[in-house]
């Protein structure tokens, strides 16, 4: 991965956020994630895995469990302790 | 409360033969108007909505109650609970439109998120960049502040102070009184369900609703064949009041088919139907085929929103095929109500006569009206 990478990811998610395309938001900074976590950047990939948690958690998908188990094992978050209130959807990205 | 607002409160709370109506300033005042929300609203279970406003799992309504921003929920498990519409972080107004939540409640602002509970679920960069716990902030103890609700006859009621009897003992005597009703309901859909809009406080149309009195020259249409003497008193002192009848037709389609009954009322409901303020501010009618709800949502001081939604007794009457029939039986309730309009806005104006001392009631027949007037006048008595 590359700047390049970074980029163009950067334009999607401006893409994405103009439209609330939640779903799509969560993996495009997941990806965002993947590429600072292969640079070594730990803190930058937190951040980007903090956004990428926020908008599955808002938009009910799955992989929230999983983001949110990468900032727990960093910790950056509170483990869970319990089964949140809403259910989870399963949903593939958009676009 | 100064001495002359404590004696007119003490002449609405004499016996109706020598009572007069609430003062004008009741109807006219701002500050009383503001004193009204706490008193009368806020310490008691004032109706905020239906529960068919938030129909499906994750469905998500703003409202406001009196100017307090509030959104109601309808929980992944089904439970319909009210929020205050504001996050604990820096305030900010949660959810700005109707809408269907796929998940957790994100505020728009920095993205703290609660559950379907009220539970604060994540608090995203709080400790700084991708660093989303800090000691500081403790997610335990900052939830949405969850408004005491309960629902009934899918009216979802809050008590906002908290400090009120549960509903089921406010309102156990009209539960108990309908109990035959007590099963389950079901919204006519689009067409069974309108709103009025009414230049009048909110208390001239409870007045109207309780009484018959007005029917014969308001609703003269009813009156053919519902007539004044067919009509009874209900009053519940310091809980409900209203009127019954005894002589309740159900709507017919031009095929004489008729809507579902409910299942096992006593013979009183094979013609007789019952019509109730649950006070503060819901207006209920229950008959064999149906019944409707009025919320009064006070939108001003002399203002008021109407709206009705109505309910069958089973779901077959949901059908596509009873269109027809639903549309015309909210129309002719709508008709009947619009009827009432003229009145509530013209009790509005005459408020503002100086000279008007809360008028005089019938002993006979405004016992229901008097009632709702002394359970208001001791709201204020009792915060004195």
């Amino acid at each position: 991965m590359s700047a390049n990478a970074i980029e163009r990811i950067d334009a999607d998610l401006l893409a994405a956020h103009e439209r609330s395309d939640g779903p799509a938001l969560a993996w495009l900074y997941e990806a965002a994630a993947a590429v600072k976590e292969e640079q070594g950047d730990v803190d930058a990939a937190c951040f980007f895995l903090t956004q990428a948690y926020v908008f599955a958690l808002e938009a009910g998908l799955d992989q929230s469990a999983a983001l949110r188990g990468r900032l727990v094992a960093n910790g950056r978050e509170e483990a869970p302790t319990g089964p949140i209130a809403e259910a989870r959807i399963a949903r593939p990205p958009e676009g | 409360m100064n001495h002359f607002q404590q004696f007119s409160l003490d002449q609405v709370t004499q016996p109706v033969e020598q009572a007069r109506g609430l003062p004008n300033e009741h109807y006219t005042d701002p500050g009383l108007h503001e004193a009204e929300k706490q008193h009368v609203f806020f310490d008691n279970w004032m109706a905020l909505c239906f529960g068919k406003d938030v129909p499906e799992p994750g469905d998500a309504m703003p409202i406001e109650a009196l100017g307090q921003p509030l959104f109601v929920l309808r929980g992944r498990d089904g439970v319909i609970r009210v929020f205050q519409n504001v996050c604990r972080h820096r305030g900010m107004i949660l959810v700005d439109r109707k809408k269907r939540l796929s998940g957790v409640v994100r505020c728009p602002y920095h993205s703290w998120c609660y559950d379907h509970s009220g539970t604060l679920h994540t608090t995203p960069h709080v400790g700084g960049p991708g660093y989303n716990t800090h000691d500081a902030i403790d997610r335990a103890s900052l939830g949405l502040i969850e408004i005491r609700s309960h629902v009934w006859q899918d009216i979802v009621f809050i008590n906002m102070s908290g400090a009120a009897p549960s509903f089921s003992d406010y309102a156990s005597s009209l539960i108990e009184r309908w109990s035959e009703f007590e099963q389950p309901i079901w919204f006519g859909g689009e067409e069974s369900a309108f709103e009025l809009d009414a230049a009048t406080n909110w208390k001239l149309a409870v007045e109207n609703y309780c009484e018959s009195y007005h029917l014969p020259w308001v609703h003269p249409g009813l009156n053919s064949y519902s007539r004044l003497e067919d009509h009874y008193n209900i009053i519940e002192p310091g809980r409900f009041s209203g009127q019954g009848t005894l002589v309740y037709r159900p709507i017919l389609s031009e095929k004489g088919e008729k809507f579902d009954d409910f299942d096992g009322l006593g013979e009183k409901w094979t013609t007789g139907a019952e019509y109730a303020a649950l006070y503060p501010n819901v207006l209920l009618g229950v008959h064999r085929d149906q019944t409707f709800a009025i919320i009064l949502v006070p939108t001003a001081m002399e203002r008021t929103l109407e709206r009705v939604a109505i309910y069958y007794a089973s779901p077959g009457m949901q059908d596509g095929s009873m269109a027809d029939m639903r549309r015309r039986n909210a129309e002719l309730w709508k008709g009947v109500f619009e009827e009432d309009i003229f009145v509530v806005e013209g009790m509005q104006k005459g408020r503002h006569a100086m000279k008007f001392d809360g008028g005089r009631f019938s002993p006979v027949m405004d016992g229901p009206t008097h009632a709702f007037h002394h359970w208001v006048a001791s709201q204020f008595k009792r915060a004195l």
